[in-house]
Formats: C-alpha cells, structure tokens, sequence
C-alpha cells in the first residue's frame, strides 16, 4: 500500500520522540510541548502510555508557556503550528527547559524562521524540523482536514492542510475537481498555488521520484451527491458513526467513553467493514472464543502455584479481551436497539427500493403512505423518506398532509424541514433545465452550482450491484468517479477539471493514461459508507493506491442539519447569490 | 484478481532473452519494450518443471512462462500483469533498477508491490536556523548591553531614558490603547507598553522597586544603592535582557526531576544488565539486588511525594509527579516477572529434609513464592488505585468500570494468597 497513513504516523512517532533503539542507549526524559491543534493530532495517534514509555513524562499547552515550572534537567520536545509562533517565541525567551527540539506540523517560511532564531538569544533550540500532519489521521485510508472556528479565509487552509497532505506522503499531484463547484474550484487553485510558487521552500521539486506515473488529487464536493449520507449504513463502523456518533475516534454509550481505533483492536478491526449480519456471526464466535479462553482462569482457586502464575501474566490480557468484549457488546446493543426502534429493516428497504429504482412509482408511493401514517416512525426519519423520493420522482405535496397531520407525526415537521422537502430538489439542481428557471422565478432561488446542471438520471446509474443484500443495493455515486479514473474507457456524466503542476508536466507531459495513486478529498462531508468502499476498491485492485478524506465525518442527522441550513442560507440572500453566479 | 486487467482476447506473445525467453500474454500496447529495452541477462531460465513464484502454478503456454523485467523470476500471466518503469543496471550494479524515467516494462506482482512502499517527507531546517541565530548574536548582546548600560543610568545618576516612543499599540502583545488600556513607557528602552499586573497581559511590563533587581545582579558597577522605595516601570524584553546572565548560569534544583534521574540510572543499569543476563545467567544475584535496589527507590519515591491516601503532596506538580511514578512503576510491573524467575533460580535449594516434614504445610521455598506474588499483586492493587482515582477526574468511566473490577479481583486474590500463607504472612 503506497499510500498508508499509519505508516506516516509511525514515522513522525519517531521522528518526533525517538524512542530508544535498544536499552544501552541513554534515557533523556522529555517534556512534550503542544498548542490545542496538535493536541487533536497526538491523542487521535497516540496512548498516554506509549508517550510515558518514551519517557515523556510531563505533557504541557505551550500557550501556558508563563506558568510551566523551570526544570532545565529536561529537555523539550515542541510540537506546534504555526499559530503558536508567538507563545513560542516568548518560551524561548525566558526558557523553562534544558534544551529545545522544534517540530511544525505544517511548512513555515523565511520570515517565521527568522523570527525564532532572534529569540533563541539562550542558543537552546538543538532541532528546528517540519514534518507535514496538519490533518487528522482516522484510519490507515482516512483522513480529516479540522476547520478551526472563524477561519478568514477557508480556502487558504483548507489548501495549505491538504497541501501538508501531499507533502507528508511526497506526492506532487494532478489536481482533478468537479468543474460545477465554486467552492472546490477556488480550493484547487489554492492548492496548485502552493505546490507552483516558491513558498514551501521548494519542497515540491522533488517529489514523486519514486512514481512512474503522476499521483492524483481528486477534489469532489458533497454538493454533488446529496444522497449518500440520508440512507441508512449497514456496515459496522458507519453504523456506529449514524447511531453512536464516533468523535474524533471516541464513542459515547450511556456515558461511557469507548476508543475505537482498528491500530490496536483486532476485532474492530477485522469487523469494522462487515455488513450487520456477518458482524452479528463473527461477534458470536469471538464471545465463544473469550468463554473458552477464561474458564482456564477459573484456576484462581487452585492451589498449584504454577498455574496461578501463569494465569497472573495472562491477568492484563484476559482484562483487555473483556474490556474489548464488552465494549463492542455495548456497541452493537446500541445499535441494535436503534434498529428496532427507528423500524430501520423496513424503512432501510424502502430507501434501498426508492434510490434503486426497485419498484414501480404506485407501490412505492402506497409504502411511502403507510410509513407517514405510522406514527411510531419518527418525522425526522420519513423527511429522509420523502427527500429520497422527492429526487426520485419530484416531491408529492399530497405527502405533506399526513406528514403535518398530528395523528400520523410527532412532532409535527418542523418548518425548515417543510422548507427542506419542496425545495431539495432544486437547491441541488437535480431536475431540469426549464424547471429550476421556473423555480428560480418563483421562488427567487437560485442553484447551488453556478447555472450548470447534474443530470438526475446519473444519480441512480451503477445501483446494479451483484450483492443480493437488499440492504446493500445503493453504491455512493464516488464508486462511479473513481472506476471511471482508473479505467477511462467506463461511461461516466462526471466532469472533472484538470490542473497539472509545472513539475509534473515537466516530467511526465500533458498526457497520462495510467493511473496508481488517488488521493480524494471530499469537501463538505463525508460518510463512512464511502470510506468503506474505497477500501473495498483497494482491496480488490492491487495496482491503484487509494486514500479519501474530508473535512467532516456525516451521518445523516448532521447531514440533515447541514440541509436545513443550505436552505435557510438561500432563502436570507438569493440576491447576493444571484449577483455571483452571474460573473 | 480485477477483471478489467484480464484481457478480453488472448494473444501470446514470445520474448527472448539472453539465455532463454519468455512466452505470455499481450497486455496493452503501451507494454511492449522497445528492442532496444532493459537488459535480460538477469532472466531465470526455464527449467524442466517451473512454478510460478507467487502462485505456485505450473507454468505452459497456456498460463504463460513470463519473466518479470525486474527480477528476471518466472511467473504465470496473472502475476505479471503489471508494470513498472525501469533503467538498465549501472556500474556494479546487476539487475535493472526502478526509475520514474525509464522504460515501462512488465514485471511481477511482488516486484511492482515493492515499487509502491509508503515514504513520508520531514524537512530538517536546523542548519540554515542556526546559520540565521547566527547573524541574531551580536544584534543581541548590543541590545543587551545597552539596556544594562541604560539601567546603570537610572541607578547611579537617576535618568531615564529620554527616546520616548510614540504609538497607539502596545509594542509587545500589540493591545490597542484605549481609556481603558493606558499608555506606559519602559524606563530602559522607552517602548510603549501597557500594563495588566492581574489580567491576560500581565507579563508586558511590571512595576518593580529598582532594589529586586539590584538584589539578582549584586555585580554591576554601581555607585549608590537607591532606597528601596523607588519604583520603576521596565517591559519585559528589558527584565528578559537584563537577567540574561544571570539565567543562562542558573541551574534550578528541582527534587522531583532529582529524584527521577536518579531513578532512570538505576533503570538503565537494570536494562542493561537485564540484555546481558539473557547471555550471561551468572549476573543474576547482581541483577536481582539491583531490581531490589530499584525497588526500593521507588518505594522512596512513593513515601516522598504521595501522602497515605495516594494524593501528591506537591500539587504543583501533580501530573509531573503521577507521570513519573507511572513511568517508572510501568517499568518494575514488567521486569517483576522477569524479577521472580531470576530470584527463584538464584536462592540456593531448600534443604531436602523439609520436604519429608509433612506438618508446616508450607515450604519455605512456597511461603517465599507465595509472598512475591502478594508483592506483585499489592503492586498492581496500588496503581490501580492510582489510576481509578485519575480516571474518575478524568470522567473516563468505561475503564473506571472494568478498573473497579480489576480491582476487586485484585483484593480477592490478596486476600487468598494471605489466609494461605496464615501465621506467615508477616515477618
Ligand atoms: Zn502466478
Ligand atoms: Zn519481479
Ligand atoms: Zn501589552
Ligand atoms: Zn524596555
């Protein structure tokens, strides 16, 4: 795999901490420095423990540089961005610390350089190094990009994180975008800025030397595939992500906090992709595995000194084991409950028939009838119903009735959500051309892509799956970008842009028929499904390396939320946006 | 395997190379090497019976006899079904090498798979930093200098410093001055600074009685000595200036850091012997009296800086002081194992009689064992402790759960152990 973050994980574990090769080495024990973004970045990497054992016995925020205590014995590791140049700066002025290595997780330039060796008057700083993780590593082919509140300007970092990206895995790239997009347009220009000029100390000049041919970096907008994140997931870790939320590895069960990394949870790990059957077998056998594994522990009454001391080794063992069990039984009850709770083996059907064009119009519309009468169901969930259907085949305002009657639904649809459903359609440009200007005249809106058009029917193109799993039968439009990159004889109304480096088109030309490397970012959002199936892609296609990222990990509650704003923000300054799309 | 990369038409095409040729698959256009290509001196020849490298497969005409460019090793059609850009071998070099200029030339699963390792990129900026720290030094002690040289001044003659800046902005933490946030002037430099002594920006100037400082730099040439109740307003790259002497030869004694090198020595010795120990078993008493003397360091270290009730006595340096007992309790946790095994093989045999003897129903060798284990066990019982009191501030109650449990399986087990040993569980 040549594109496998966890192996850049542990090459800035040891760049970072340098762990001892072997034991006649010397102990030096450190102090870690962090500011709050790369605080995010170590805890998402690394356990406590790991870093103790590193001797790294004491972990501080630099930006409480005035109240750390002086201990010049230890020495320092710093670990920041670039936004704590100046509590950097004033550390290193009046130091605490013996000596200082200096890690950025991002590139800095000239002026940044010299603003640090003027305040180094004590000659402390031994190692001033870049490395390049301004991301957050979530799996071994998952990535996210972390938006800081009140970001200026969103594009320039959002272009320079995925620029440390490529730097980090020494990728110079052809940028390819979806052409529709403003947002992703604006971000692939920044993006070849930063690779073009001279800003990242030339750092991009010698990249690639090791492909033969260029490596990809595939731009999409969520924007063009509103779908995805509303059906319900059938596979392990988007489960877990649509009914326990997973933050930033972490999941939250009746205030319980689990950690849930496939690094050191093999179970997780060999479970974490398995559709909801397979995963309900597989957790059977591996409860049979722990019952026949602890009855041996039930020797604690022995009075054989021999056993007992084996048992004691294996003690912290048999511990993680059902502490892992018990987490992933937390887990899956969870989701299980939600299942039958939300009536997701019907409704999870009915989407899969909607989205897949698996029944007739009448049928279809008669099952979506019996869902709003069930007042069992809730609002939120038939919204996600009819925003399916309405992409389908134009939304039924005859729906609306039962779905405001107080009899069928409680709570009764809140307004934006009313709002979301008569104008989903068009706020993605999913219809035709004629249609949207009537819209546009009627109601002022105007579309979220600059008067270019997606064809709905593509929508629901490559649905034909040979997976039986009625469950399964919907593939995220992504799967469609993708084969079509790796084999362009493939059938696809997907536009992308290209935009090659001068680099790049020194080395390899203009033109390029292979392709090896896919680095995709995803802007607005994605969804575990979809990570799911670019490890699937990889798995089944030894040639093409693959790796995907966003800056948020959706379900479909946050994707709602995000819907409802779409719609409010066009309705507050249509005017505003009208004036843009027609520069 | 893909489908996509099994062609639809099947066409063999024959290869030759210097000692014999390969027979396989047409794959697209772009494949077929030049005459003029890489080298093929390095190709294995074919033998009466030959398997595919990878697959195992035997190799025909119809599974294909293919020899990967790169290692020159045989393979079936489906195991070179790649490519890979190569250059012939230079100077001593034997075999064809990766270049991302070369020729595309086919080559087996394994030889591309190796082509495709994940590198990571770090750039190390320390040269050109210090070259730049450099050019910073004298720059640096010139302003140093003349601070001092300034705070002579307003000891001996009482003169500030007439350059009084002007400005709207603080010069060190940039604050805009408003009624609010008044106007002040370093005494030494004359920039503008505000002043905060409780607030965010407390640390841009202060204002101290001239004698502290005189106190920190006893060695200066003054010629009086002010009274001590003249005060003065300095900023902060002034104090930094003045004292950058004095800090630069400073070695705070810290106890706690004390302590923990002391502690990390011992460790270090044990790590090392315990590396020689696995060749050398006769430096086992030696290390078995080290892994005690460790031991009781960090029993020390306990009865120093806990109270009974396991809270740390420096709170201060609370987390420093938990950290490092972690550490260091992590590490005898690991080797006590390894501790035990040592000391059992290293206490002379028990003499034979006390086996005959069928009363005391322990031996002493077993009263020993047995009360290791009580240590190891009370050992684990005290950092557990440790850590469920951590967790339940942290809030991290899914460990604290099976924490509590742990622990009580602990106690069990003490407890068992204990009315085991009966009448010789002390001494
Ligand atoms: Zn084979
Ligand atoms: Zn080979
Ligand atoms: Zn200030
Ligand atoms: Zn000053």
């Amino acid at each position: 795999m040549a594109l496998d973050l966890y192996k850049v994980k542990d090459v800035y574990f040891n760049k970072l901490y340098q762990p001892r090769q072997n034991a006649s080495e010397q102990i030096k024990p450190k102090v870690l420095l962090l500011d709050k973004i790369t605080t995010t970045i170590i805890s998402m990497s690394y356990t406590q423990s790991q870093l103790l054992s590193n001797d790294i016995i004491l972990i501080e925020l630099i930006e409480n540089y005035k109240t750390l205590s002086v201990m010049k014995h230890l020495n320092c590791i710093v670990f920041v961005s670039i936004k704590s140049l100046s509590s950097l700066i004033s550390e290193l002025k009046s130091p605490h610390f013996g000596s200082y290595e200096i890690y950025f997780n991002n590139s800095i330039n000239k002026n940044q350089i010299e603003k640090i060796a003027e305040s180094d008057e004590y000659e402390i700083v031994d190692k001033l190094i870049e490395i390049f993780q301004d991301y957050l590593i979530l799996n071994s082919h998952l990535y996210q990009i972390q938006h800081e509140p009140g970001a200026i300007n969103p594009y320039l970092e959002d272009g320079s994180k995925l620029t440390s990206l490529l730097l980090s895995l020494k990728k110079n790239p052809i940028i390819k975008y979806e052409s529709n997009s403003n947002d992703i347009k604006r971000l692939s220009s920044e993006i070849l800025y930063n690779i073009n000029s001279n800003s990242n100390n030339n750092l991009f000049d010698d990249l690639n030397i090791h492909n033969d041919v260029p490596p990809i970096l595939l731009l999409l907008d969520r924007k063009n595939d509103p779908i995805t994140p509303l059906i319900t997931p059938w596979t392990y870790q988007s489960m877990i992500h649509e009914f326990c939320k997973i933050e930033k590895n972490l999941v939250n069960i009746e205030n319980q906090q689990i950690i849930l990394t496939d690094s050191n949870d093999q179970f997780y790990k060999e479970s974490m992709y398995l559709n909801y059957g397979d995963l309900t077998d597989k957790f059977q056998k591996y409860v049979e595995k722990y019952k026949s594994e602890t009855n041996q522990s039930q020797i604690t009454k022995t009075s054989n000194l021999n056993e007992l001391k084996k048992i004691l080794m294996k003690f912290p063992e048999f511990k993680k084991f059902s502490t892992n069990i018990l987490n992933h039984l937390n887990i899956i009850s969870e989701i299980d409950k939600q299942i039958s709770l939300q009536k997701l083996w019907d409704l999870g059907e009915l989407q899969q028939t909607i989205v897949c064009d698996l029944d007739s119009q009448q049928n279809i519309k008669e099952r979506i009838i019996t869902v709003l009468k069930d007042s069992k169901i809730s609002t939120t969930n038939k919204v996600k119903i009819l925003l399916l259907y309405s992409i389908r085949f134009n939304f039924d305002q005859s729906f609306l009735s039962i779905l405001n009657d107080p009899l069928c639904s409680d709570p009764l649809p809140s307004e934006e959500q009313v709002n979301l459903l008569s104008k989903f359609k068009s706020l993605f440009n999913l219809t035709n051309l004629t249609n949207i200007q009537k819209q546009q005249q009627q109601q002022g809106l105007t579309n979220i892509f600059a008067n270019k058009n997606i064809n709905i029917s593509n929508l629901f193109k490559n649905h034909q799956n040979e997976n039986d799993n009625i469950y399964l039968q919907y593939t995220p439009r992504l799967n469609e970008i993708i084969n079509k990159l790796i084999d362009p004889n493939l059938e696809s109304s997907v536009k992308l842009n290209t935009l090659i480096p001068d680099k790049v088109k020194q080395k390899y030309g203009t033109t390029t028929e292979k392709v090896q490397d896919i680095i995709i970012y995803m802007n607005g959002g994605l969804t575990y499904e979809e990570s799911r199936l670019i490890h699937e892609i990889s798995e089944n296609n030894k040639k093409i390396n693959l790796i995907i990222g966003s800056d948020e990990m959706l379900n479909s509650e946050t994707w709602l939320n995000k819907l409802y704003n779409l719609t409010k923000d066009k309705q507050t300054e249509p005017e505003r946006t009208q004036f843009r799309d027609l520069l | 395997m893909n489908k996509s990369t099994t062609p639809t038409k099947k066409i063999n095409k024959i290869s030759f190379g210097e000692q014999g040729f390969s027979i396989g698959d047409q794959q697209d256009k772009s494949s077929s090497s030049s005459p003029t290509g890489i080298v093929r001196s390095h190709w294995k020849t074919l033998q009466s019976n030959n398997l595919c490298k990878i697959c195992h497969i035997n190799l025909n005409v119809k599974n294909g006899i293919v020899n990967c460019r790169k290692c020159g090793q045989l393979h079936c059609n489906l195991h070179t079904h790649y490519e890979v850009r190569l250059r012939n071998p230079q100077f001593d070099e034997k075999t064809p090498q990766y270049d991302s200029n070369g020729i595309w030339s086919r080559c087996c699963e394994t030889c591309y798979l190796e082509r495709q390792n994940t590198e990571v990129l770090s750039n190390n900026l320390t040269e050109d930093f210090k070259k730049i720290r450099l050019t910073f030094a004298d720059v640096n002690e010139l302003k140093r200098i003349k601070v001092q040289r300034n705070f002579l001044k307003l000891v001996n003659e009482g003169k500030e410093v007439t350059h009084w800046k002007t400005g709207n902005h603080c010069s060190i933490c940039f604050v805009k001055f408003s009624l609010l946030i008044r106007k002040h002037h370093c005494r030494l430099c004359g920039d503008l600074v505000c002043d905060d002594p409780n607030g965010y920006r407390k640390y841009c100037s202060i204002y101290l009685p001239i004698i502290s400082l005189i106190d920190r730099l006893p060695n200066l040439n003054y010629d009086k000595i002010p009274n001590d109740t003249i005060k003065f307003r300095c900023c902060i790259n002034c104090k930094n200036g003045l004292l950058f002497e004095l800090r630069k030869q400073e070695q705070p004694e810290n106890e706690i850091i004390k302590t923990y090198l002391n502690l990390i020595d011992q460790r270090y010795q044990i790590e090392v012997m315990l590396e020689k120990y696995s060749k050398d078993e006769k430096i086992g008493h030696k290390l078995m009296n080290h892994l005690k003397d460790f031991e009781k360091l960090v029993i020390n270290f306990r009865n120093q800086f806990f109270t009974n009730d396991l809270r740390v006595v420096q709170i201060e340096n609370e987390q420093l002081i938990k950290n490092i007992y972690q550490s260091i309790a992590m590490f005898l946790q690991d080797n006590l194992i390894k501790y035990k095994e040592i000391s059992a093989i290293h206490v002379p045999p028990e003499p034979q009689k006390e086996e005959i003897k069928p009363e005391p129903s322990l031996t002493k060798k077993q009263v020993r064992e047995l009360r290791e284990q009580l240590m190891v066990l009370n050992e684990q019982k005290f950092l557990i402790e440790n850590m469920i009191k951590d967790f339940t501030k942290s809030r991290r109650f899914d460990e604290l759960n099976s924490l509590i449990l742990n622990k009580q399986e602990l106690e069990d087990t003490i407890n068992e152990l204990e009315n085991k040993l009966g009448e010789f569980k002390f001494i």
